[in-house]
């Protein structure tokens, strides 16, 4: 029901920008909703749950909206530490379904399927991040079909895109040491009470690899917010960008420190609340369960 | 019933072996193992360490794929063309020497995944059948109990109302107690014993010779991968004819 409102939204928007656009927020939508039910699935919380909840999905198309409707303000106008946030936010939970197909892609007994998915993550570990960025700015244009516009799509989209792309791999590259970490004998039972290939990775394996890689997923959604900076070289005022030239003006002459300074609080402030949050939900995952302590 | 199941007048045994046969690579770890167990039979197999009593236990179920010779199950052969491995697998329940309890899962939900996922029996069904299993092997105060804080014989007795809630036609032990100290080894072994006095199929590879001469109706004695002797426990064990089953009882007893 949810996708087809996505879809619906998409299929609405004037161009494929827009659509795009309405998709990334269809993803963290998704992934906000579904994040707050169950981190508030307390039934002592529950009018907050319902707040939470509501104002969660309620957000995105509020925020799109008031940049969209009203005027419209191009993408590549679109700037400040909201923009940094966009795109920690889109690039992990696209990251996220993209790193987990191709996880399951290179363990899967499809040979072509395995083949691509290595190729693709073999490839991608050995770029540079700067250097996917500066392709999906260059090579899309060139290369792309005019088919629905795609080579008319515009920058932020397209990054957004490279970044889901670059970090599906290390989210992949997680999964997997997850899998494969996990003891024999957990298969094997799942094997023994008849269960089928997919029930045992989705009720058994999944959850525990999930568990284990959490740090590690954890650190590459601070790395992706410390990464966030690069669009700045592709001309988008994000908020380092901002500072600059903020300092650049002659108002400013001599006062690089505070700015930086300021603007170095505002990224540890949220780095810092990111891996709060993660050591929680490591805490709470293994709650019970003893999976943290091995 | 699956259509895994054969008409029922087809009298044939539960488990039939012809020849079977086990490489890994260069190794030979089964070597020609023939044998026939009855619906209702409790075999006890015994041997040496690495004598592939494991192996043999675990090839009854397509855990580990023979190399050659004939497995059937119920009257289903296992090769790698039996449609549906699973359906086979959802009748022959295992009890594993490590457990191998779902760790992310409590006592009742490790119970009630299978039948559930497998048999889609309704979540209520589920837990009542869960709740009863879980009090038959003495642990209806464990219920919503992690693995984690359970003691290793308790998860023992886990994994067994496990794979009882399959209601499986027949139950392999891979040497349930081999991991356990010995008054965890009493209180798991007293399930065994109540499944074999209930009728169950039972083969139960272990290094307990007085269990295996209580419970059992026949012994198999293995040694490098063959079966060396088989009989009553009485015979095997008290009298036996081959040498090596004399040294191996000589050790151990």
């Amino acid at each position: 029901m949810f996708a087809s409102v996505v879809a619906a939204l998409c299929l609405a928007a004037t161009t494929t920008e827009e659509a795009l656009m309405w998709a990334s927020g269809g993803i963290v939508l998704g992934w906000g909703g579904l994040g707050a039910a169950l981190l508030l699935k307390q039934r002592s919380m529950w009018l907050l749950q319902r707040v939470v909840i509501v104002g969660w999905v309620a957000l995105w198309p509020l925020a799109v909206l008031l940049l969209f409707a009203f005027g419209g303000v191009p993408t590549a106008q679109w700037g400040g530490f909201y923009l940094n946030l966009l795109v920690t936010a889109v690039a992990a939970m696209g990251a996220l379904p993209v790193g987990l197909a191709l996880a399951l892609a290179r363990r899967g007994p499809y040979r072509v399927l395995r083949w691509a998915a290595t190729g693709y993550i073999e490839v991608t570990r050995g770029l540079p991040l700067i250097v996917v960025l500066i392709l999906s700015w260059l090579a899309v244009q060139r290369f792309l079909p005019s088919l629905l516009g795609l080579n008319t799509v515009g920058l932020l989209p397209r990054l957004l895109t490279a970044y889901i792309l670059f970090t599906a791999v290390y989210v992949a590259v997680a999964i997997t040491g997850g899998l494969n970490g996990l003891p024999r004998g957990q298969a094997e039972a799942c094997k023994a009470l008849g269960m089928s290939g997919t029930q045992s990775l989705r009720l058994v394996l999944l959850p525990q690899a999930f568990r284990r890689a959490l740090p590690s997923l954890a650190g590459e959604l601070i790395d992706l917010l410390m990464s966030s900076t690069l669009i700045s070289v592709l001309g988008l005022t994000e908020m380092l960008a901002a500072a600059r030239a903020t300092t650049e003006q002659p108002a400013f002459f001599g006062r690089q420190k505070e700015v930086l300074l300021f603007v170095g609080l505002l990224f540890w402030i949220v780095a810092f609340t990111l891996s709060r949050l993660s050591r929680r939900l490591e805490r709470r995952l293994s709650g019970g369960s003893g999976i943290g302590e091995r | 019933m699956t259509d895994a199941t054969p008409t029922a007048e087809a009298a044939h045994p539960m488990i039939t072996c012809t020849d079977v046969h086990k490489w890994y690579g260069t190794y030979h770890a089964l070597r020609g193992i023939t044998v026939s167990i009855e619906a209702g039979e409790v075999v006890v197999v015994v041997g040496p360490s690495g004598s592939a009593k494991s192996t043999f236990l675990r090839a009854l179920n397509r855990l580990e794929p023979h190399t050659s010779g004939e497995i059937w199950i119920d009257g289903v052969r296992l090769d790698a063309h039996t449609p549906k491995i699973h359906r086979v697998r959802a009748e022959i329940g295992m009890v594993f020497q490590q457990y191998n309890l779902f760790p992310h899962l409590s006592a009742r939900d490790n119970v009630t995944l299978a039948p559930r996922q497998v048999r889609k029996m309704p979540a209520a069904e589920a837990d009542a059948l869960a709740v009863s299993l879980l009090e038959r092997v003495g642990l209806g105060d464990k219920i919503n109990s992690f693995p984690s804080e359970l003691s290793g014989g308790q998860q023992q007795r886990v994994a067994i109302a496990r794979a009882l809630a399959m209601s499986p036609k027949a139950m392999l032990f891979d040497e349930p107690t081999s991991a356990l100290d010995p008054e965890m080894t009493r209180e798991v072994l007293a399930v065994v014993r109540e499944l074999a006095g209930e009728g169950m199929t039972l083969v139960i590879a272990t290094h307990e010779m007085g269990f295996a001469r209580e419970v059992a109706d026949r012994v198999l004695f293995f040694d490098e991968g063959q079966i060396v002797e088989q009989g009553p426990p009485a015979q095997v064990l008290g009298s036996p004819r081959e040498e090596r089953t004399r040294r191996f009882l000589a050790q151990v007893l």
